[in-house]
């Protein structure tokens, strides 16, 4: 796991307190601000942002600078709900492709810590979900790019024409 | 005779049909808050409220689930239900619930009402721990809005499956006497102004039936 992302998954019995780590670092249960942090982080991000991939239980929502990414371990709570981990993290500090390999491996890690399993078959699904928002921030790049190209060509029209004698 | 008899029963019906029309007035366009800890069915409540289906695979909530504002019919009701998120049980969401409460005009509390019956002190813990936020955020409002309480998990409860219908009340009196919920009720307001439903939803038709239940304790 890196210092950089957050997890949580919840207990499998229902009662125990949650797995969750700030940071880096395991939050003990009476550290009530840590473990908020980390549910306001989750709850901002898919409040204010948007499903950016769904499959086979796995999702991944960003909004302007933060992810989320769900998924569910192969273990079932008592109740014999499926279970998801989840982790959380800012995309601006490094390239996706970089991103996506870092949760991808920080989450096999979480779930093993905490006794939990995760199908091989999310690995590859974590890189698909991230290869969508790096389509999605390479358009908006582009869009970018385009919008300042064009500003820049009329404002000097505006000024050669201004410019004439 | 006959005709006597017709005119009456359309009376009744009609009687019965003001009175849902009543609670869908009161219902309409409301903010709802659906909290409570972990597995105690929040998430099919909620998935009910807003589809009037109920979930065909459960899923443990952690990130919250957005709703959008719904129309369904429940028999004659008709309600819309304004958008509202699903949310995780954990304390840890303590935030993400005060929020949902404070913006709310009903707020549904969720337990587990078997393992309360058992004595289950871990839950007790739980629900002293999560009764005295709420009623912290209930003081803190003006505005105050309607309250429930809803047991859930009934059907585990020998003694439920062995009662006539009827008698529910008397299942329900019984209930309040347990020390745990005296206290529960004292934090969300006191009997006035609190309502304890109690039930199950192992099927579409008993959660039909908690949710009707519920409605029907609203002071027309």
């Amino acid at each position: 796991m890196t210092s950089s992302y957050n997890y949580w998954a919840q207990a499998l019995d229902n009662s125990s307190p949650d797995h969750i780590i700030l940071n880096g670092k395991e939050t003990l249960p009476e550290d009530q601000k840590s473990r908020s942090q980390v549910a306001s982080q989750v709850s901002n991000i898919i409040k204010k942002g948007t499903r950016l991939f769904e499959g086979s239980g796995l999702r991944l929502t960003v909004d302007s600078h933060q992810f989320v990414i769900e998924i569910p371990s192969i273990e079932v709570d008592v109740a014999g709900r499926t279970a998801p981990i989840i982790c959380a993290g800012d995309f601006r500090d490094a390239s996706i492709d970089h991103i996506a390999s870092e949760v991808s491996e920080s989450l096999l890690v979480f779930a093993s810590k905490i006794n939990r399993t995760l199908s091989p078959e999310y690995s590859e699904l974590t890189f698909k979900a991230f290869e969508v928002l790096k389509k999605k921030l390479r358009t908006r790049r582009l869009l970018l790019l385009t919008f300042s190209v064009v500003s820049i060509a009329l404002l000097l029209q505006a000024i050669s024409y201004l410019m004439r004698p | 005779m006959f005709s006597i008899f017709v005119a009456a029963a359309r009376m009744i019906a009609k009687e019965i049909t003001l009175q849902w029309d009543s609670l869908v007035v009161a219902f309409t366009g409301k903010q709802i808050a659906v909290l409570g800890a972990r597995g105690a069915g929040k998430t099919h409540l909620i998935k009910f409220l807003t589809t009037g289906s109920i979930p065909a695979e459960y899923k443990q909530t952690l990130a919250p689930e957005k709703t959008i504002e719904r129309r369904f019919q429940l028999k004659e009701l008709d309600l819309r239900i304004k958008a509202t998120l699903d949310v995780s049980g954990d304390k840890a969401a303590y935030d993400e619930w005060k929020e949902l409460h404070d913006k709310a005009d009903i707020v549904i509390y969720m337990f587990r009402a078997d393992l309360l019956i058992k004595g289950d002190p871990i839950l007790e813990a739980r629900i002293s721990d999560d009764m005295k936020h709420i009623s912290d955020w209930l003081d803190a409002r003006k505005d105050q809005p309607r309250f429930f309480l809803i047991g859930t998990h009934c059907d585990l409860d020998p003694e439920y499956s062995k009662i006539n219908k009827d008698r529910l009340g008397d299942y329900v009196d019984n209930f309040r006497k347990l020390p745990i919920v005296s206290k529960i009720i004292a934090w969300a307001g006191g009997t006035k102004d609190v309502k304890l439903i109690l039930g199950s939803m192992s099927t579409i038709e008993e959660t039909e039936v908690l949710v009707y239940q519920t409605f029907a304790q609203v002071q027309i």
